[in-house]
């Protein structure tokens, strides 16, 4: 059997949920064993509360979501005070990764360190990718000298983490650059923009004109990123884009991803994560 | 607790562009309250690929129904199922209407197949009034059995069937300040109902029971989100289905 590890942290199979899928990790209670996955991965947290964005926030397409939800989260703040009085994540049998999105890039060191101090949290998620926010147009990995400068920074705290990028970007330069600036592994990737328009008013249909699209149409495209970046990396690949079947997951293991995250379909089927690593776990005793 | 369970259709009936399905969800059916709703795979495929909502229409025993306005691409998927044939369906989901409020007999108002949630709610009250209205009498849905359990009032825009008008035009004779109002119903109806509600001199007690677009159902998305008075906005799956008519802005 394979060994699955991340920096010092061992993962007891590859098959992760992908962030701003999984809710905060207790919308899934019930509803799939934590226990069968590898880790889940817990929504985005941003340094101050944000309400998200008005409505419409999602249309499905053939295949495929369109999302617009714009980081709605309770904020830094009071996620760590909810973790240090409740220790919601103690219940849960499985590696917890905590993704994180600054405002400014001195943000993600104070997060994470912040984080690590509350416990309960075995990696971290840097979301250097959401292109949701306005927040001046641009996202921090649309700059590669910025993503080197997060990552080293954070890989100062010696605490596993991962560098979640988005596919809109220099994904390649920017993976090359977060592995020499010391990050544990790579998620490949964010949501693909893309765009929908309402014939009758001839505008846009989401507020923020572009939104991110996932689901099982991407599928292709992220599996040629996957592939390509790891042509160019050493670090663990954590593939995510449209994965929705334990064939889908072997496919980007094949692409040379080590691990494999499950996004949209958990809004289909809570419980299509446990089902993967039931189906990959018969693939990998064979290999 | 919210269960996913694969259920087999036990009777699937088309009436004009109305569709029931009567499933054996044992599970479900056990825990499901009128207002809650459950969220079914149309498909095997992954087109269309979210789960649709639908408001729990009727229990017994075993069984769940659910009325569907056959409208789009997941809503004809699953008129092409038959009996016989298995659906996934994941619920309860959402919370359960409110019981009116004691002194003050329930009105329903419906807006086509925004009754649905109504029959089973009615069920467990006393013969309710209930104002269903559409735009013609071909979008309203099977009435037998919302005339078994309710005081039924129809109205149609063009009077094809009932009084001519709208649901406002036959809540007009009602004092809303002796009654707890639950309406469902399109867009458009909230909108003339909130209008209608805040020209009253005191408020009245009324809940909106919503349907909006739905990503997962049960609060992880965060893609039913409704805006609320304060600048804030409410989760229709969560927070809701149901809410009181001035905690939302539509």
């Amino acid at each position: 059997m394979k060994n699955f590890t991340i920096h010092t942290l061992g993962f007891r199979n590859p098959v992760l949920t992908a962030s701003g899928t999984f809710g905060m990790g207790g919308e899934f209670d019930g509803l799939t064993d934590y226990s069968k996955l590898g880790g889940i991965t817990l929504k985005t947290v941003t340094p101050r509360p944000r309400s998200g964005n008005q409505p419409p926030r999602i249309l499905e397409t053939p295949c495929g979501l369109l999302n617009s939800i714009g980081l709605e989260n309770p904020g830094m703040d009071e996620v760590i005070r909810i973790i240090k009085s409740e220790h919601p994540f103690r219940a849960y049998d499985t590696n917890i990764v905590f993704s994180i999105a600054g405002e400014t890039a001195d943000d993600f060191t104070r997060m994470a360190d912040a984080v690590i101090g509350a416990g309960d949290i075995d990696m971290l998620e840097l979301n250097l990718s959401c292109p949701n926010i306005h927040a001046g147009g641009a996202t921090f990995d649309s700059d590669c000298a910025n993503v080197r400068a997060i990552v080293s920074s954070v890989a100062r705290l010696d605490f596993p983490f991962t560098v979640k990028l988005s596919p809109n970007q220099d994904i390649l330069g920017n993976s090359i650059a977060a592995e020499d600036a010391g990050a544990h592994a790579l998620t490949i990737s964010n949501t693909f923009l893309g765009m929908a328009f309402d014939r009758k008013t001839g505008e846009p249909y989401f507020r923020n004109k572009v939104a991110g699209f996932s689901g099982p149409a991407v599928k292709p495209m992220a599996l040629y990123n996957v592939y390509r970046v790891a042509q160019k990396v050493k670090i663990p690949i954590i593939a995510s884009g449209g994965a929705a079947s334990a064939g889908d997951a072997i496919e980007f293991l094949l692409a040379g991803a080590s691990f494999i995250s499950i996004g949209t379909m958990n809004f289909v089927e809570p419980d299509i994560a446990e089902t993967v690593a039931d189906g990959l776990a018969e693939y990998l005793r064979e290999k | 607790m919210i269960i996913k369970e694969y259920t087999e259709i036990l009777e699937s009936t088309i009436a004009g562009t109305y569709l029931t399905l009567r499933l054996n969800a044992p599970k479900i059916a056990a825990s499901a309250l009128p207002g809650q709703f459950v969220n079914i795979r149309t498909g095997d495929g992954f087109d269309p690929l979210l789960r649709r909502p639908f408001g729990v229409y009727d229990r017994s025993g075993d069984t769940i129904s659910v009325m569907v306005l056959l409208r789009g691409r997941g809503t004809r998927a699953l008129a092409e199922k038959n009996a016989g044939d298995t659906i996934s369906v994941l619920g309860p989901l959402g919370n359960p209407f409110p019981a009116p409020h004691p002194g003050k007999p329930p009105l329903l108002i419906a807006g086509g197949v925004g009754a649905a949630p109504f029959l089973y709610f009615a069920r467990g009250l006393s013969k309710p009034k209930m104002i269903l209205g559409a735009r013609d009498r071909l979008l309203l849905p099977p009435l037998e059995s919302f005339m078994s359990a309710c005081e039924l009032m129809i109205s149609t825009d063009d009077g094809s069937k009932g009084s001519r008008g709208t649901v406002i035009d036959v809540l007009k004779q009602f004092d809303l300040s002796a009654h707890t109002v639950y309406a469902c119903g399109p867009k458009g109806m909230f909108a003339a109902l909130s209008e209608y509600f805040s020209a009253q001199p005191v408020s009245p007690l009324a809940y909106f029971s919503l349907e909006t677009y739905m990503g997962c159902g049960f609060g992880a998305c965060k893609g039913c989100s409704v805006p609320a008075p304060d600048g804030g906005l409410k989760l229709c799956c969560t927070d809701g289905p149901t809410f009181l008519w001035s905690e939302v802005m539509l």
